[in-house]
């Protein structure tokens, strides 16, 4: 079976407008703003908040989820005047995304070395 | 009343960072605090190249279901994602729609149907589309089974047999009697590895003589937040590494008795100038149970604490797509999530 | 892959023999109209109908 999993071809990719939206009246500067992601969770919103968190230009982030059984989160954002809410989001969403490629990376080089207790099993299918 | 602190360097602040506190009667220092302008003097923003410095993954042990390895400096925010994706987002294939065409078994239609669903099933779902509600089955979207089965007499069986699997023909249906039927280019593109189901052992219902199941049964690929049949693990899990922290020395027969607080293996009692010595040598085995901090002998010379952002991460593959592959996968849906929702919210901002 | 959900049955014999199954001793029985319900192997006379051949669709949840 194969190793790899191609879900970014780039010339596949379909933007879905209604994935993000902006809450209405959160906006009122470009400093603040409550995002709406469409069928997100925890899953997504906290690791995010996390990644906002660790920027030092934003003053706050959380994320919540309004109801239970509606699929969607919000996440606001704060932020100092050196940048804006929806650059921070960029960037809180590019960090994350620089470090789920180093933890692929990472993880590739350690299978590769190889250095583990590797377990025939008995019951092998 | 404040409880004095009487712990050894409980208001360290680098301990409060980096570790969670195991009290007799309450766990403390639980939240991560490790972001910008939390600690005077320290910059604790994202750096990546700082990350790629301290991140650390260690491989323990490795089989064709199970896997477990260390994941060192990364927060409980992104473990946990990880987690949570492993169980809930990585696609698989899964019995989705049962056409029962008969079945005299003792097993009603719908709990037979529902049995089918949780066989898992031994196709690589990246080789497969999702199927939408409206869209039509094709050999893109949908793998085929036949469940055929009738039971009858074994006439070679001994004068007075008692056991139904000698003395009748099919009176177990196992999962091993789902039979593949390739559609379209299937059997072509899948010559490699056939299609089947993971376990050929999985008994889906019984039958006595003149009793037949006759069943065909479409796979579907979809996620475990849809349904527990398309998660691909048993479990996935993590836990944090346990820390022993010993203030001074135990020694003599309280080093024994310390040792006796901990499973086998944590702490080993060696002898220093003729002198018992309680040293802790694999905290990784403790269960962290706290008995240790029942005993008041032990007051104010031990703390327990665990590493935040030590995780032992251990994943459970059902078998249909082995857990190393499990655990790329999953990171990748992590990393597309954040593509997908980086574009959107760039389309929604340039039409506002 | 295509399915009815009512497979049309076959056009009606004028007087069309049913198959049960015996109660005592589970063979099968065909039996016409207005004759005794009777199992030609044992003599019951209680009898269970065969379940419908139609195919039925269930979710598998």
């Amino acid at each position: 079976m194969s190793t790899s999993v191609s879900r970014m071809d780039e010339d596949q990719i379909e933007v879905d407008t209604g994935k993000v939206s902006v809450v209405p009246g959160t906006m009122i500067e470009p400093q603040c703003a409550t995002f709406c992601l469409q069928d997100e969770d925890h899953t997504l919103g906290n690791a995010l908040r996390w990644a906002l968190m660790k920027n030092s230009e934003v003053d706050f982030a959380s994320y919540s989820i309004p109801h239970p059984s509606e699929a969607r989160t919000n996440v606001r954002i704060q932020t100092s005047d050196n940048t804006t809410a929806a650059d921070a989001m960029y960037k809180g969403l590019d960090d994350l995304a620089d470090l789920c490629d180093h933890v692929i990376q990472a993880f590739q080089a350690e299978l590769a070395k190889g250095e583990f207790e590797y377990e025939e099993e008995e019951n092998a299918f | 009343m404040v409880p004095e602190k009487k712990n050894f360097s409980h208001n360290d602040l680098d301990t409060l960072r980096s570790r969670v506190i195991v009290e007799r009667d309450r766990v403390t220092s639980t939240a991560s605090t490790d972001f910008p302008h939390n600690y005077p003097g320290q910059d604790l923003a994202w750096d990546f190249e700082k990350f790629k410095e301290s991140f650390k993954l260690k491989i323990n042990k490795l089989s064709k279901t199970e896997m477990e390895f260390d994941m060192i400096g990364i927060d409980a925010a992104v473990a946990n994602a990880f987690r949570r994706i492993l169980i809930a987002e990585v696609p698989t294939m899964a019995v989705s729609n049962v056409f029962i065409m008969n079945n005299t078994s003792i097993v009603v239609d719908e709990v037979l149907a529902h049995r089918l669903g949780l066989v898992p099933i031994l196709a690589d779902p990246t080789k497969f589309d999702f199927k939408g509600k409206e869209e039509t089955p094709t050999d893109l979207n949908t793998i085929v089974f036949k469940l055929q089965a009738t039971c009858r007499r074994n006439p070679n069986a001994a004068e007075g047999e008692t056991d139904p699997l000698k003395k009748y023909i099919h009176a177990n249906v196992y999962s091993g009697d789902m039979k593949w039927s390739p559609q379209g280019d299937q059997a072509e593109r899948f010559k490699e590895c056939p299609i089947k189901p993971v376990f050929d052992d999985i008994v889906v219902t019984k039958l006595r003589p003149g009793q037949e199941v006759d069943i065909e049964i479409h796979c579907e690929k979809g996620l475990g937040q849809d349904h527990a049949k398309w998660s691909p693990v048993a479990t996935a899990s993590y836990r944090l590494m346990p820390e022993i922290l010993i203030n001074g020395e135990i020694t003599g027969e309280a080093a024994v008795r310390f040792q006796k607080c901990f499973p086998a293996g944590v702490v080993d009692v060696v002898k220093e100038n003729g002198v018992k010595k309680a040293v802790v040598v694999n905290p990784r085995k403790d269960t962290v149970s706290r008995e240790v901090l029942r005993h008041a002998e032990f007051e104010n010379k031990v703390k327990l604490t665990r590493v935040r952002d030590h995780f032992i991460f251990k994943i459970e593959s059902v078998g249909a797509i082995e857990p190393q592959d499990l655990f790329v996968q999953a990171v990748k849906v992590l990393m597309d999530k954040t593509g997908t929702v980086k574009r959107s919210l760039q389309s929604t901002l340039q039409a506002e | 892959m295509n399915y009815n959900a009512t497979q049309s049955t076959a056009p009606k014999a004028p007087a069309p023999a049913m198959t049960y199954i015996c109660a005592e001793c589970g063979s099968d029985n065909e039996i016409k109209p207005k004759e005794p319900i009777r199992c030609k192997e044992c003599g019951y006379r209680i009898m269970y109908k065969k379940r419908t051949k139609r195919m039925v669709q269930f979710e598998a949840r």
